[in-house]
């Protein structure tokens, strides 16, 4: 992210403001769909999350930082809504994951139906850093500061997520 | 036990997470060992496999179509005149919670609430005269 965006947002400019959303509008809701796993959900809490940027963006410490603090704060808010929906455990929040509303836009739709369902079942947090990393491109320094953990464990929870993978899917992708 | 290590390393240099001298050894192993080069194509097709689903959909530009929803929701930044009323106010606030700590009987009761219309995230605390 562009610096002077960053100060621009701070001074409340109202074109940074649709530049970014432009910029980030899709990943975040991903990332919200991702995590939420329905649409509606998802839609709502990507909302929440740019308002909790705009309105929070002089908390942000420093350029740097831009990217994991937006999906922290995307993070904290689809989990409060886990939490509000459901009191369970987040390791039970895979039962109500949709599992069929992938459409139909990659050539082989089986293909995509397994292999998205082989990261659905994976380890919760297993599947958060292969997100984190396969779909959102984040670092191993910014992932670890999104889940609030160290960049050492973030590197073994990788290593593991794809071990865990690949036994998965080696049954379908015989190359694999 | 080596390639097990080995693997972890690879699984790093797949993310671009080592830098020039933590990566020598890691292809070193892989020009010599034919189970981490296997596991390395297939972490890459795996990588492929999963990023070629497609998570988002066409619903992800639903309020596109309202420009610049937020700004019934986000805070306008505060001009100058206004930051000096609220350093005048925190001042205020400052000052009575520190008389509402003491134990003086006619300072410790009543206060009352009131909004600046333009600003009503901003409540100004006014003690009370009691009589
Ligand atoms: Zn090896």
């Amino acid at each position: 992210m562009d610096p002077s965006i960053i100060q621009k947002l701070r001074n409340g400019n109202e074109e940074a403001r649709t530049e970014f959303y432009k910029q980030y509008r899709q990943q975040i809701y991903v990332y919200c769909y991702q995590l939420l796993g329905n649409r509606s959900d998802a839609e709502d809490t990507a909302q929440e999350t740019f308002i909790k940027i705009f309105n929070g963006i002089n908390s942000l410490q420093t350029a740097a930082a831009f990217r994991s603090w937006v999906y922290k704060i995307a993070r904290n808010e689809s989990f409060q809504l886990i939490r509000k929906k459901r009191p369970v455990a987040l390791s039970h929040k895979l039962e109500y994951l949709e599992k069929d509303s992938v459409e139909n836009l990659i050539e082989s739709e089986d293909n995509a139906r397994i292999v998205r369902n082989a990261i659905d079942t994976l380890k919760p947090e297993f599947r958060e850093v292969i997100l984190l990393r396969e779909y959102h491109h984040l670092s191993y320094k910014e992932i670890a500061d999104v889940m609030k953990t160290t960049t050492s464990a973030v590197k073994t929870k990788i290593f593991r997520a794809r071990k865990s993978l690949l036994k998965k899917l080696s049954p379908y992708f015989g190359g694999i | 036990m080596i390639c097990e290590e080995m693997q972890e390393r690879i699984s790093e240099l797949m993310d671009a997470e080592l830098d020039d001298n933590e990566s020598i050894p890691v292809h070193r192993h892989l020009s010599e060992c034919q189970t981490c080069r296997s596991f390395f194509t297939s972490c890459q097709k795996m990588r492929e496999a999963v990023q070629s689903i497609p998570y988002e959909d066409k619903r992800a530009d639903y309020y596109e179509t309202k420009k610049e929803w937020w700004r019934n929701y986000v805070r306008v930044p505060l001009p100058a005149a206004a930051v000096f009323i609220l350093l005048f106010i925190t001042g205020l606030i400052g000052t009575s919670m520190y008389l509402l700590q003491s134990d003086d009987p006619y300072v410790s009761g009543e206060h009352r609430i009131i909004y600046i219309s333009e600003y009503p995230e901003i409540e100004i605390h006014l003690l009370t005269d009691r009589e």
